[in-house]
């Protein structure tokens, strides 16, 4: 039969096929992970501020103010937002009207910004999610009596950020697809190799006989027909008997 | 019936082993190891390529981390206190290295470079801190493996210290632990998904020959029923396959059919001659009888009808379609109980983590009420419908729970999953009864749980690492994308252009069970023992342990969907390592009681790892040993409930139906006795709770199961 050169070679392009597909979900997987990893350092030095945006406006609460009546905020939301690619800074209420921004123009102002499902948890409660290019963080306010009643929102570019890993990745890519060939080629030719060598062993009459069917089946096939037959012959037997004494009398 | 005198036919040769499972295996192994030098090499340039990139952004991290504490600490120069004199600067230090995983040290030091306050392993026992040291000197402990950004504090030109923040420049290198477990993880769903694709390429391959084996093992079974299929003659290029070797075949089996429909026809004949009632006709009849039972001929009428003959079915083929609906389901597993809990605010009377078991629950007791209707609905519209209709379902269900707006809407589509879920495994049961005789049923459902298996290793560590970057939601239409393909795999694969086998009367009932049995079977004590003591517990641990406490429990620890995954994962690489093992000692060392008690205990015994312990380690061996413990469950279990029908002279099948019914309904109890008592105390004494369950229930079925030294063979449904 069976397994010759078709064989080996439809397995082997299979097999090739699959490892080289697992190789290059490797490289993404490692690829993804070390941006999620690059995302995680920016996004906790952005906590870092936030963090501090946050500590400064509940000293301000431990005097006895409201969150709105917190005037030196905007200032200090104007000096954290002038960070390197962030991108503003908001302080909102707990029914999330803009108190304090950055962008003056969005004071009074609901934020568009909430937290859904998608989005996850960085250190001391700071909601953290990632819409297009941006990074957005929310530190949450409480005043002295551990009550929420506000919280501190940065938003941050991740264009350069994602700029540099895509120079990254471009190079990366071209080892990848170098890899990838190797790796399908030298795949290729060892599923290849298996298999002939199965085929080799076949010839030398060391494979197990079943490999070969038409001899094993033949013989198998004819020893239950050849039990079948045997019951058969007696009933035969008994039905010539039958009719013989039929013609006889 | 042998004819006296006549030597009975030689016993027709048994192959020594499987040369097609011998070929798979090679190329497993073959490709295992070209894979794992891959994989290794591709982290290796990934690694190489996006270092560059940490530095810088590691070394702005520790600039906003230096700027603040300088902000702080210049606040205390500027009202003239002096920094060895300044209170609070040790524990602000100490905080701020506490808080930043990927800050190796903070140190403040004087002008000449004597260390004032200092936190992280890199610093202690040192005195003093000269700039030189950090970048080149020969101290051995700073040198060259840290970024050290420096802040002058107080006056810029004339400082009054330093402030050092340190960052580990092999971070990222030390931080991808958990990315080469990750990189592992692919490499064994890798592993495994070419091991299912290399079955179906090989089986395809040599579909002919294995054609002809099939028709070899039912001719020795006394089944001459089925021809050659009519489009393998030298199909996939097999070389040997010729039409002088199809027809001696053709030539055989169409011979005994000939022969035995000559007989009836004699038969038929004695009847109309001679009368019913002459006992020389009663005789013949009764060996035709006697023929029919033990051999199983082409039914006359049907040849005339036209209709063909059943070409015998390899159920390699069914590993597939059952694998990929496995998988759509597991994919979700890492994640469910989380995306359960974000419905939670929607009933503020109910606890989060009862609202985390509702939809589990649901789905566990609608797989187990569906079972009997499906088994019922499968026999009438035909397999391939059914199982198309079951993946339809799967598809729907977890398509639109990936769209679930409200805990209702989320229940209701998970309980559409399982009718799907229940659906396609009690047709895929009913697969391998209606193409396997009691010879071979059990290499049938070998199959059939090897696919279980498998996806259950893929799944949920693969379903994990698609939520952690795509999201849920990507990851259930995934899944729903998987469904709908099993459907398709089924139709392409296995039934196309297939007419049902007849049904017999054993394979109607051995897939449900039949409503009568249960008294009887109760009669005997042992069955209700086995069932309260051993069935529904280990059930309960299960779907508790699996699908609810460790999912939750990692989550509320920080893991990620992927780290839960694997962790999961270890269950399934247990079960397939320990089940075969443990069902051929259990059987031959007759322990079937020791067995079940041990794995009751073991489950007991799985906790300590996490209960006791927080570490890293503790919660995949855990599930491991636990994964273990059930191992050494199953096969004896299912063993001994054999046992009981046999002896009672009850059917076999219909105690197994009862049996799965019954631990199907345990699962369906896990998920909310979990969440019941973890809503009382924690997660860990959750399991610890469902843990001392089973250990002591494990206890009283030792005591309360009394054994009868019968041999029985390994029961075939499983």
């Amino acid at each position: 039969m069976i397994v010759g050169g078709g064989l080996a070679l439809r397995t082997g392009a299979v097999i090739a096929a699959t490892v080289a597909l697992a190789v290059l979900l490797s490289v993404i997987l490692a690829g993804l992970k070390f941006e999620q990893k690059l995302r995680d350092i920016t996004s906790s030095r952005l906590w870092v501020v936030a963090d501090e945006m946050r500590r400064r406006v509940e000293y301000g609460l431990t005097l006895g103010l409201d969150l709105s009546e917190l005037v030196d905020v905007q200032s200090q939301v104007e000096r954290a937002a002038s960070g390197a690619e962030i991108l503003g800074v908001e302080v909102v209420d707990e029914s999330r009207r803009v108190l304090f921004a950055a962008d003056r123009a969005a004071i009074g102002q609901p934020t568009p910004i909430h937290w859904g499902l998608e989005s996850g948890l960085v250190g001391d409660g700071v909601h953290q999610q990632i819409v297009g290019d941006a990074l957005i963080l929310g530190a949450p306010v409480h005043n002295s009596f551990g009550q929420a009643v506000g919280e501190v929102i940065l938003r941050s570019s991740l264009g350069g950020l994602r700029g540099r890993i895509a120079k990254v990745e471009a190079e990366l890519a071209n080892g990848t697809f170098i890899l990838d060939a190797v790796t399908g080629l030298v795949t290729l030719i060892a599923a290849f190799l298996t298999v002939r060598y199965g085929a080799v062993q076949f010839r030398r009459g060391t494979a197990p006989s079943v490999i070969a069917p038409h001899s094993a089946v033949r013989q198998r096939l004819g020893h239950g027909v050849a039990v079948a037959d045997q019951a058969m012959a007696e009933l035969e037997r008994d039905l010539d008997s039958l009719t013989l004494r039929e013609a006889k009398s | 019936m042998t004819t006296p005198g006549k030597p009975a036919p030689k016993p027709a040769p048994k192959p020594a082993h499987d040369p097609i499972g011998a070929l798979i295996l090679r190329l497993t192994i073959v490709t295992v190891g070209v894979l794992l030098i891959a994989a290794g090499t591709a982290s290796w340039l990934s690694l190489r390529s996006f270092d560059p990139l940490f530095q810088p952004e590691l070394a702005r991290k520790a600039q906003t981390v230096g700027e603040l504490l300088t902000t702080q600490v210049n606040r205390g120069l500027a009202v003239q206190i002096p920094l060895n004199r300044m209170p609070g600067l040790g524990p602000l230090v100490e905080e701020e290295e506490e808080r930043h995983a990927d800050i190796a040290y903070v140190a403040i030091t004087d002008p000449s470079g004597q260390i004032v306050a200092a936190a992280g392993a890199p610093l202690v026992g040192l005195k003093a801190m000269a700039p030189g040291r950090v970048s080149g000197s020969d101290d051995g402990r700073l040198v060259d493996g840290f970024i050290d950004v420096i802040h002058p504090l107080g006056d810029a030109l004339s400082p009054s210290g330093w402030l050092h923040v340190g960052v580990d420049s092999a971070y990222l290198a030390k931080a991808s632990t958990n990315l080469m477990l990750d990189v592992l993880s692919v490499v064994i769903v890798a592993v495994l998904l070419i091991f299912e694709i290399l079955q179906l390429v090989v089986n395809l391959a040599m579909r002919r020959a294995l054609a002809l084996r099939l028709l070899a093992d039912r001719a020795e079974d006394g089944d001459f029923r089925a021809d050659l299929p009519p489009n393998t003659a030298r199909a996939g290029g097999e070389p040997d396959g010729s039409a002088a070797e199809n027809a001696d075949i053709r030539g055989l089996l169409d011979g005994v059919n000939a022969r035995y429909a000559a007989l009836s026809a004699r038969v038929a004949d004695a009847v109309r001659q001679f009368g019913p009632d002459d006992a020389r006709v009663k005789r013949a009849q009764d060996g035709l009888a006697a023929l029919s039972a033990r051999f199983r001929f082409r039914d006359p009428e049907r040849r005339t009808s036209g209709a063909p003959e059943p070409t015998p079915l390899n159920l390699v083929f069914l590993r597939l379609p059952v694998f990929l609906f496995c998988l759509s389901e597991e994919l979700s597993r890492p994640f469910l109980p989380a995306y359960a809990a974000s419905f939670a605010s929607e009933l503020p009377w109910l606890t989060p983590d009862v609202v985390v078991s509702l939809p589990i629950t649901l789905f566990m007791l609608m797989w187990a009420v569906s079972q009997p209707s499906g088994a019922r609905f499968s026999e009438r519209v035909g397999r391939s419908r059914s199982f198309l209709v079951g993946a339809l379902l799967g598809s729907l269900g977890l398509a639109m729970t990936a769209f679930a707006s409200s805990l209702l809407a989320l229940i209701v589509w998970r309980c559409v999953t399982a009718l799907g879920y229940g659906l396609v495994l009690i047709t895929a049961q009913g697969i391998v009864i209606d193409h396997t005789t009691a010879r071979n049923r059990a290499g049938g459902m070998a199959m059939f749980i090897g696919a279980l298996l498998a996806a259950g290793v893929c799944g949920p560590v693969s379903g994990g690492m698609i939520a952690d970057l795509a999201g849920f939601r990507a990851t259930f239409l995934l899944g729903a994308g998987l469904a709908l393909a099993s459907g398709l795999a089924v139709c392409v694969l296995l039934l196309r252009g297939r007419s049902s086998p007849a049904r017999t009367a054993a394979a109607a009932t051995a897939t449900r069970p039949a409503m009568g049995s249960a008294l009887p079977l109760c009669r005997d004590l042992r069955f209700p023992v086995l069932m309260l003591l051993s069935a529904i517990p280990t059930k309960i641990a299960a779907t508790a342990f699996l699908f609810c406490l460790v999912p939750l429990l990692l989550t509320a620890d920080g893991a990620t969907k992927a780290e839960i995954g694997r962790v999961q994962m270890m269950y399934f690489v247990a079960c397939i390592v320990v089940s075969p093992l443990a069902a051929t000692l259990s059987d031959r060392w007759q322990m079937r009681r020791g067995f079940i008690a041990l794995g009751g205990l073991g489950t007991l015994l799985s906790c300590v790892p996490i209960v006791a312990t927080h570490a890293l380690w503790g919660p995949p061996l855990a599930i491991a040993f636990f994964g273990l413990s059930q191992a050494l469950i199953a096969a004896p279990q299912f063993t001994l409930v054999s046992q009981i029908a046999r002896e009672g002279g009850l059917p076999e099948t219909a105690a197994i139906g009862w049996y799965r019914l019954i631990e199907r309904l345990g699962g369906a109890i896990g998920p909310v006795a979990a969440m019941t008592i973890a809503v009382l105390t924690s997660y860990r004494e959750a399991m610890l709770g469902i843990g001392l369950l089973c250990g002591g229930s494990a206890l009283l079925f030792w005591m309360l199961f009394t054994v009868r030294k019968t041999p029985v063979a390994r029961p075939q449904e499983a």
